[in-house]
């Protein structure tokens, strides 16, 4: 099952990976599934999206193929 | 002066002509803000930056965005010769903007786990996320 908070950091990262001519439309795909969330869980979408800033580079680090030089910024 | 040796260009020129300086300028714009996206996604994604590192970020993005903004208000110029790259410089200025967000966001970890416990406290990523999780 495919987790709401997945499904926010996987638009977010879709719009950092993104190229610059389809940055807008990643974006405003982020924003619109940012503001769904926001108003499910009754907080501010700034909010939400200060928290998916947080984390998604450890999501990104965790996702990273095994044999890939990580730090998880835990040390 | 005959107006026929020295043509005005139109801003919509239909032959397109945009200055070959300026195309390169902008070429190279983009090869900068490009290289900064990629070594961003490098060293402070992929990779957990040190302040430094971090610090160094903060100074060069805050120099890109601003050349980003600069740029936004002369494509909305109508004699602007480079209208046709305004997607493009949006696209950047959002990439550039988005990193400053990132770079500045006052929220620390121990905020964004509290949080991810309170609103997601059935979902097994949002355990796997939180700082004191190994």
């Amino acid at each position: 099952m495919r987790s709401e908070l997945e499904a926010l950091l996987k638009a977010f990262d879709a719009f950092s990976q993104a190229p610059r001519s389809e940055a807008e439309k990643l974006w405003d795909v982020y924003v619109a599934v940012l503001e769904q969330e926001a108003q499910k869980l009754r907080v501010s979408s700034d909010l939400l999206d200060k928290l998916v800033r947080r984390k998604h580079p450890r999501w990104v680090r965790a996702n990273l193929p095994a044999k890939f030089p990580k730090r998880l910024g835990l040390e | 002066m005959n107006a026929a040796a020295s043509p005005v260009l139109q801003p919509d020129d239909p032959s397109g002509f945009m200055p070959s300086s300026l195309e390169r300028w902008l070429t190279t714009w983009f090869e900068v803000v490009s290289d900064y996206c990629k070594r961003e996604r490098l060293e402070l994604i992929e990779h957990a930056p040190s302040p430094q590192v971090l610090e160094r970020y903060k100074i060069e993005c805050k120099i890109l965005l601003r050349s980003a903004l600069w740029l936004e208000s002369m494509i909305k110029d109508p004699d602007y010769p480079a209208r046709r790259f305004a997607r493009e410089i949006q696209g950047s200025l959002l990439k550039l903007e988005s990193s400053w967000k990132s770079l500045n966001n006052p929220m620390t970890d121990a905020e964004a786990d509290e949080l991810l416990r309170k609103h997601f406290p059935d979902d097994p990523l949002s355990q796997k996320l939180c700082s004191d999780e190994k």
